[in-house]
């Protein structure tokens, strides 16, 4: 592997789900402010100094969640009913943190774009084949639908289409996504049939694993220490 | 006898109600090199998806080497019949390269270390190691094409189809798959190719197989490729060689031969 810091993304996968569910149950029983402040900017910061990981994918799923979180910090917050109470807002605060700190959890958890790495890892889990199958094409197939609209959109703007409401914009509009469904749709044979012309028979044999280092076993230790010792100060005075 | 890959009256009509394959039959010596030539939508494409197992025949039978192709049959027979698709966009599929070209060899249920030398090895081919972490959707045609070639390759098939496999690459990736697809020959490997490029398949083909709506015009040796009559009727141009020496009585198999000709003719004037 090459030399730069990848202290979440070269973490073994099972390993670091593991950590990561034993701090998602963690943040359940951390209700203070200032530490789930500071445990979110902690993982902000070592996931971008993570050179496995691409920030800006980062930042967008962060951008991805935002909005619900913002709903959700303006209805809890206005759950006291107006004018705006300190505890509601305080209570409004801590939930939105916690479901930041929650998001940057399982952005750690999927480390980057290695999505494949990771279902991979699962398979020796006791979970079904099937279903680890299932996952992996769901994953491809998304990809390649994100793809497919991105290209649609370029497609359209290389035509001058600017969105607007006017009847004609939204009826062009209209027939590119419904084109875009159809290719979707074309899209997901051609992908069965280009996975069946290279001998997948309906289960993909994850079998090229990984065995966990030392250094994967001292980042699971380090994280259960992190994680008792956050507790701890969360319910000392 | 020697083996061969017989197909028999093959019929096959897309869902739109496209007749795409007419009662299609042909055999195929293995191991061979085998040009697929006839015009846009005579069925090539439809031909070799057949030939893989991706389309299993509905009407008339394919039998490899012994073994005939059905539903159940077609997952093993597939183990040693690759296909390249003829858009590259359509048989690539992974978030990167490496992981596109490892897709096979993985369901093929090797050994973890035979996966990574095959994937090396088909990448190192097509000279794409360099961009083996790169997501395949940001590479050129060419270099997509070339992704493509080592997915198939990696699986180390005796038989591979392809289909339009020369379109998209650069005279240096042309090169240098030509001599891949030569020493593969020499180890016995069968390749049938489905190409536009008359002159590359007068130059290579060992056996030729002409289709004309669905049906096989004609098959044989590449002085096919000569007749002047069968190949217009085919919608096809004459090879360049062909042209250049129609009506001088003889013509060359290839442009080393048209030169040794050639050459003494000159230095006598
Ligand atoms: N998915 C499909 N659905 C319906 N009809 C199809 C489909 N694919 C191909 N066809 C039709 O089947 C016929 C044979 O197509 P095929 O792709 O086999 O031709 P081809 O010889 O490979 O042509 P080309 O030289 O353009 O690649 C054509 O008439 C085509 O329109
Ligand atoms: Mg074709």
């Amino acid at each position: 592997m090459d030399g730069g810091n990848r202290m979440f993304s070269g973490w073994e996968v099972r390993l670091r789900l593991a950590a990561v569910t034993l701090w998602l149950i963690g943040l359940l029983f951390m209700d203070r402010l200032p530490l789930l402040l500071l445990i979110s900017l902690l993982l902000l910061a070592m996931i971008a100094a993570d050179q496995g990981m691409q920030m800006q994918s980062v930042l967008r799923q962060l951008r991805g969640v935002s909005p619900f979180i913002l709903l959700m910090l303006i209805t809890l917050s206005l759950s006291g009913g107006l004018p705006l109470q300190k505890t509601a807002v305080l209570f409004a605060l801590l939930i939105c943190l916690r479901v930041i700190a929650a998001v940057l959890l399982v952005i750690v958890l999927l480390g980057g774009s290695a999505a494949d790495d990771f279902l991979r890892s699962l398979a020796v889990l006791p979970l079904p084949p099937v279903y680890l199958s299932l996952l992996f094409l769901v994953n491809r197939y998304i990809h390649m639908l994100t793809r497919e609209f991105s290209l649609t959109r370029q497609a359209l703007r290389a035509r001058l289409y600017t969105p607007s409401i006017r009847p004609a914009a939204l009826k062009s509009m209209g027939y590119a996504v419904g084109g875009m469904f159809i290719r979707g749709y074309d899209l997901s044979e051609q992908v069965y049939d280009a996975m069946r012309s290279r001998c997948y028979a309906g289960v993909i044999p994850f079998d090229e694993m990984t065995r966990p280092q030392m250094a994967d076993w001292l980042k699971l230790a380090a994280a259960v220490l992190l994680l008792a010792s956050a507790l701890y100060l969360g319910k000392g005075v | 006898m020697t083996e061969c890959m017989e197909i028999k009256n093959l019929s096959y009509r897309y869902p739109d109600g496209t007749l795409a394959l007419d009662g299609l039959s042909l055999t195929i010596p293995l191991p061979s090199r085998t040009f697929i030539l006839g015009s846009n939508g005579c069925g090539k494409s439809t031909l070799l998806r057949h030939l893989n197992g991706l389309i299993v025949p509905e009407a008339g039978s394919v039998t490899i080497a012994g073994r005939q192709l059905t539903k159940k049959t077609a997952n093993s027979i597939r183990q040693n019949v690759g296909l390249l698709f003829d858009n590259p966009d359509t048989q690539i599929f992974s978030p990167s390269v490496a992981a596109d070209v490892r897709f096979g060899p993985v369901n093929l249920r090797l050994k973890p270390e035979e996966i990574s030398r095959r994937v090396e090895e088909a990448l190192r081919t097509v000279e794409l190691r360099e961009l083996a972490e790169k997501s395949p959707y940001n590479l050129s045609l060419g270099q997509k094409k070339r992704c493509a070639i080592a997915g198939v390759l990696a699986m180390e098939p005796r038989i591979l189809l392809l289909d339009e496999p020369f379109s998209g690459l650069d005279a240096a990736a042309l090169r240098q798959f030509l001599h891949t697809l030569s020493s593969l020959y020499d180890t016995g490997v069968t390749q049938i190719v489905s190409t536009h490029d008359v002159d590359l398949a007068y130059e290579w083909a060992e056996y030729v197989v002409i289709m004309e709506r669905g049906r096989v015009k004609a098959c044989g040796g590449r002085e096919l490729m000569r007749d002047a009559d069968l190949m217009s009727e085919a919608g096809l141009d004459l090879p360049l060689l062909v042209r250049l020496f129609q009506g001088m009585g003889q013509i060359p198999d290839s442009l080393e031969q048209a030169r040794q000709w050639i050459d003494p003719n000159i230095r006598r004037e």
